[in-house]
């Protein structure tokens, strides 16, 4: 299952993901866009499977255009777009600050436009579609702390490798979780941010971290993909069983991680159906109804203690998962 | 032309004074922070424009370089938030690149409710507003690498300069109403209380005149210095104008005096020529019959009865003689026998006689003053005087009274002796006063009118004219003060005798008893009768008697004959006696002189002819009167006419 997965994400971290689905009809179908800051990132490709399923589900052809966190190919992915005369765009953008640009650019052009996660510093949108990411990292902060207590590390310092803050659902994780530490009593957080999100730029946040602060015993990774970097930066400093991780956002082996204790805990969103949630926003608008503005979906919290229990929320979120696969 | 309104209200006045004042001024001060504030405007402008354009070139060009074309919209949307520009515009070369063209345009402009929105390059207006602009200042945007990125372009515009400089102008005009409304109300209080509200009690206090508009108060003495100056001044101002008003009264009072004077002198001078000229024709008459009358009664010594006709009419020409005594004694024509007197003497002289006239009922009272001055006077002239004024005191008087004769000396200073028309010197003072019934102004303007009386029957009018006559032969003068009821009294001025000037010169001499002569006697008279009369006079005595009836005539007589003594009449038509006589002694010194009038005239007189005058023969003449003179004369040396 975990194969699976992580070959589907993969099969999406190409520039352009032709997902059309031929259906016979006899009107030219509403062709629809979906630009993402980088579909290498499962993430994100599982959201553009729901949104793929959802558009053919509706009738729509979609067109998927990853922009590898890359600014100039997003605006270009619009430009494209625009020119296309597309029926609307499903945009993930590379941070909310650039998505004010997409906007305003399709604004001009006329075409509709739903967000699907990040969000946006301004402009006009049809709806933004969400986690609820300050509740997630709020119970993620929760089960960190009471962890640390458990293990007598009261004390200790905690790490945050984040996600930009420029985007809002970086600034709405880390508001959560400090929340979370603050209420517990723990005043030592430090906190580095990515920007190229490679593995090396993780390994190398966490290694400095570790090695700046020696009673440092938990670390937040905000995202998900480089985890291996900091599972190595901890191992490389011998503190393997010094320092627990928390991820946000779920990777396929992430069960079996949980499971043998490397993580402690993460928060998963859903993006499989925040991809139909965003194309359902689309169809709507296109056909004159009325949308939900900003629609905030809930984060799964899936730690040691129940996921057994919440292996049916993560197979519905991510599809293709098998049970037998999990449980191993 | 001036009117005879007042042209303006000092409100008013001095309200557009301020008014114009506070405008030129403060118009003056607003066009100087006018200028001086947009030229400041447009510095600041400019200097906002090109800090903007250094701060947002570096950021902005490492936006453009990744793509944020939001964040520098931001930054654009905070340098319009922070600095007073019009609008922001960038140039974007990479957008424009995946727009397919040149560059894209965004940035922010100021809408006109001064909210800034987002700038659009197809939004006409927009466009417009940016030609618009005051300034601009536009600057290429380059990486490190030196490429050119996109532009930046900063506008100003003059739209926020003008709202400041409007208000300026508001301001301006708001600050020079409340300064002038300031200016004038405090202005107006200080006039109002401390020029206006005193000059108002002033005009008051001017206003509360007395019968002539003069003031009758004084203006307080207090307030400002200038309102204290005007009191004092306007205060000084009607003490003279009261000073001047008591001196012009005075003058009026001694012009009246004087003109009464000079009225009564004129009247009195107008009726001492009418009653001189009859007194001196009827003088003339009254010589032909006296003197025809007299040699009558000398041939008529034989008949005795016939003889005491003659006498009869002789006595009444002495009568009538009398009268026209004082008739020219009034108008002063009259033979006057001055000599040195004391008036003391004179009263005490004349007192018994004066009780007894003034009878019992009537207490005489003498107040004479020690070591009176001496007075040269023709003592029976001023009996005369004193008897005329005692008995009008005495008919004044209707039951008992008292008559005061008092004399004292006085030295007239030259106002009093003006008001009395009198020479500033000494003079002796006799006053009679009585106790009598007084006199109203309009009997005292004629007490001395001849023929002028309030007795009636009892007198004659003639007894006050004969002592104004004397008063004015005297240099002296007469003044009368009384009112009905309480009495009167005469003040007579009579100069102080000087002894240096008057020389008395005596006419008494040797009295030749016989009047007969020989000598050749020219007599000289345009009256024809006096004439025949002199002529047979000094016939009859044996003198040789030539006649001529004027000067002409006389002259040519002297030529012809040897002449002894040339009897001459004064007023003649042709040549007066005076005159003739000056040729005479002249031509002739041996001729003896003599004249004759029936006026004392004196205006003629010089040292020469002054003892011609001295020894005149007044007219009606008594024959030996003319005998004795001319036998005198001629029986006189030579020489003593000449001195």
């Amino acid at each position: 299952m975990i194969l699976i997965l992580f070959s589907t994400t993969f099969s999406y971290s190409e520039h352009k993901v032709n997902t059309s689905i031929e259906v016979p009809s006899p009107e030219p179908r509403k062709q629809l866009i979906y630009i993402v800051s980088d579909n290498r990132i499962p993430f994100w490709a599982i959201m553009g499977r729901g949104i793929t399923n959802s558009a053919s589900m509706l009738g729509y052809e979609i067109n998927i255009y990853s922009s590898e966190n890359n600014a100039k190919r997003e605006l270009e992915f619009i430009v494209k777009a625009i020119q296309d005369k597309v029926s609307g765009i499903i945009v993930s953008p590379t941070n909310s600050s650039a998505c004010v640009t997409i906007l305003k650019l399709a604004k001009s052009a006329g075409i509709p436009v739903v967000i699907s996660d990040v969000g946006t510093d301004g402009g006009e949108y049809v709806a933004y579609i969400s986690s609820n990411n300050r509740e997630g990292a709020y119970q993620i902060g929760k089960i960190l702390t009471k962890k640390l207590f458990e293990l007598g590390w009261g004390e200790s310092k905690i790490g945050i490798i984040a996600i930009p803050q420029t985007r809002l659902n970086g600034q709405a994780r880390t508001a959560g979780f400090i929340q979370a530490i603050n209420e517990s009593g723990f005043k030592g957080v430090d906190i580095k941010q990515q920007s190229t999100f490679t593995k090396q730029e993780t390994y190398n946040l966490t290694k400095g971290m570790i090695i700046e602060h020696p009673d440092l015993h938990a670390i937040w990774l905000q995202g998900s993909n480089r985890y291996k970097g900091v599972l190595q930066a901890i191992a490389d400093s011998g503190k393997k069983d010094k320092i627990l991780l928390l991820t946000f956002d779920a990777q396929p082996e992430f069960p079996e991680l949980i499971r043998q204790g490397i993580l402690l805990a993460s928060a998963m969103q859903q993006p499989y159906l925040m991809g139909q949630e965003a194309v359902s926003a689309m169809d709507r608008h296109l056909n004159g109804k009325a949308v939900e503005k900003n629609r905030q979906l809930p984060i799964i919290i899936i730690s040691r203690e129940n996921i057994a229990q919440q292996l049916k929320t993560i197979k519905r979120t991510f599809p293709g998962t098998q049970e037998t696969d999990i449980e191993n | 032309m001036k009117t005879d309104y007042p042209e303006r209200s000092l409100y008013a006045t001095l309200g557009i004074i301020i008014i114009s004042t506070v405008t030129i001024i403060t118009s003056i001060h607003s066009a100087y922070v006018y200028i001086e504030t947009k030229n400041k405007i447009i510095q600041e402008m400019k200097y906002s424009s090109k800090h903007t354009i250094v701060t947002l070139q570096k950021n902005i060009a490492n936006l453009i370089a990744s793509y944020a074309i939001n964040e520098y919209d931001k930054l654009t949307l905070s340098e319009m938030n922070h600095r007073a520009n019009f609008a922001i515009i960038v140039e974007d070369y990479n957008m424009g690149k995946i727009l397919g063209k040149k560059a894209y345009t965004s940035g922010k402009i100021k809408a006109d409710n001064g909210n800034i929105i987002d700038y659009n390059p197809d939004n006409n207006e927009q466009n417009k507003q940016l030609e618009e602009c005051y300034y601009s200042d536009r600057d290429d945007i380059t990486s490190s690498q030196g490429i050119k990125l996109g532009s930046i372009t900063i506008y100003i515009s003059d739209h926020s300069m003008q709202i400041q400089l409007n208000e300026i102008i508001k301001t301006t005009i708001i600050k020079s109403v409340i300064l002038s409304v300031f200016l004038i109300l405090s202005l107006f209080i200080t006039i109002r209380f401390f020029i206006l509200q005193p000059l108002s009690n002033i005009i008051g206090i001017i206003n509360n005149g007395d019968a002539d508009g003069i003031p009758v108060k004084r203006i307080p003495n207090h307030g400002s210095t200038e309102i204290f100056d005007l009191a004092n001044t306007i205060n000084h101002m009607i003490r003279s104008i009261k000073d001047s008003r008591i001196k012009l009264t005075e003058q009026h009072n001694k012009l009246k005096v004087h003109e009464d004077q000079l009225h009564r002198s004129q009247k009195m001078d107008a009726l001492g020529t009418l009653t001189g000229g009859i007194a001196h024709d009827f003088n003339n008459i009254l010589g032909v019959v006296s003197g025809y009358a007299e040699l009558l009664e000398s041939r008529l010594k034989e008949q005795p009865k016939l003889a005491r006709y003659a006498h009869e009419i002789v006595t009444s020409g002495e009568r009538g003689a009398k009268l026209t005594r004082k008739l020219l004694s009034f108008s002063r024509n009259v033979e006057s026998k001055e000599s040195k007197l004391n008036l003391n003497t004179v009263l005490y002289e004349e007192k018994n006689m004066l009780e007894k006239t003034l009878t019992v009922r009537i207490k005489l009272v003498l107040k004479l003053a020690e070591d009176l001055w001496f007075v040269r006077l023709d003592k029976s002239d001023i009996e005369d005087a004193i008897l005329n004024m005692s008995i009008n005191a005495m008919h004044a008087i209707a039951a008992n009274g008292q008559l005061t004769l008092q004399t004292h000396n006085e030295s007239l200073s030259s106002l009093n002796a003006k008001q009395l028309g009198l020479e500033a010197k000494d003079y002796v003072v006799l006053s009679i006063i009585d106790t009598g019934c007084g006199m109203d102004k309009k009997i005292r303007e004629k007490i001395f009118d001849p023929f002028f009386s309030t007795k009636g029957e009892k007198g004659t009018g003639l007894g006050l004219s004969q002592v104004y006559g004397f008063m004015e032969r005297s240099k002296g003068t007469i003044n009368v003060s009384s009112e009905p009821g309480q009495g009167t009294q005469l003040n007579l001025y009579f100069p102080r005798y000087e002894e240096n000037n008057n020389k008395i010169l005596s006419a008494d001499g040797h009295q030749p008893t016989n009047l007969k002569g020989n000598e050749a006697i020219l007599i000289v008279d345009d009256e024809p009768a006096l004439l025949d009369l002199s002529r047979e006079i000094l016939s009859q005595q044996g003198y040789h008697v030539f006649c001529a009836e004027g000067a002409k005539q006389a002259l040519e007589i002297l030529a012809a004959q040897h002449i002894n003594c040339l009897f001459s009449d004064v007023l003649m038509p042709d040549m007066d006696g005076y005159q003739l006589a000056a040729i005479v002694q002249k031509k002739y010194p041996y001729i003896k002189i003599q004249l004759t009038s029936g006026f004392s005239d004196d205006r003629h007189l010089n040292q020469q002819s002054d003892t011609l005058h001295q020894y005149m023969l007044y007219k009606p003449l008594s024959s030996h009167s003319l005998l004795q003179r001319i036998r005198t004369l001629l029986d006189e040396p030579e020489d003593i006419q000449g001195k």
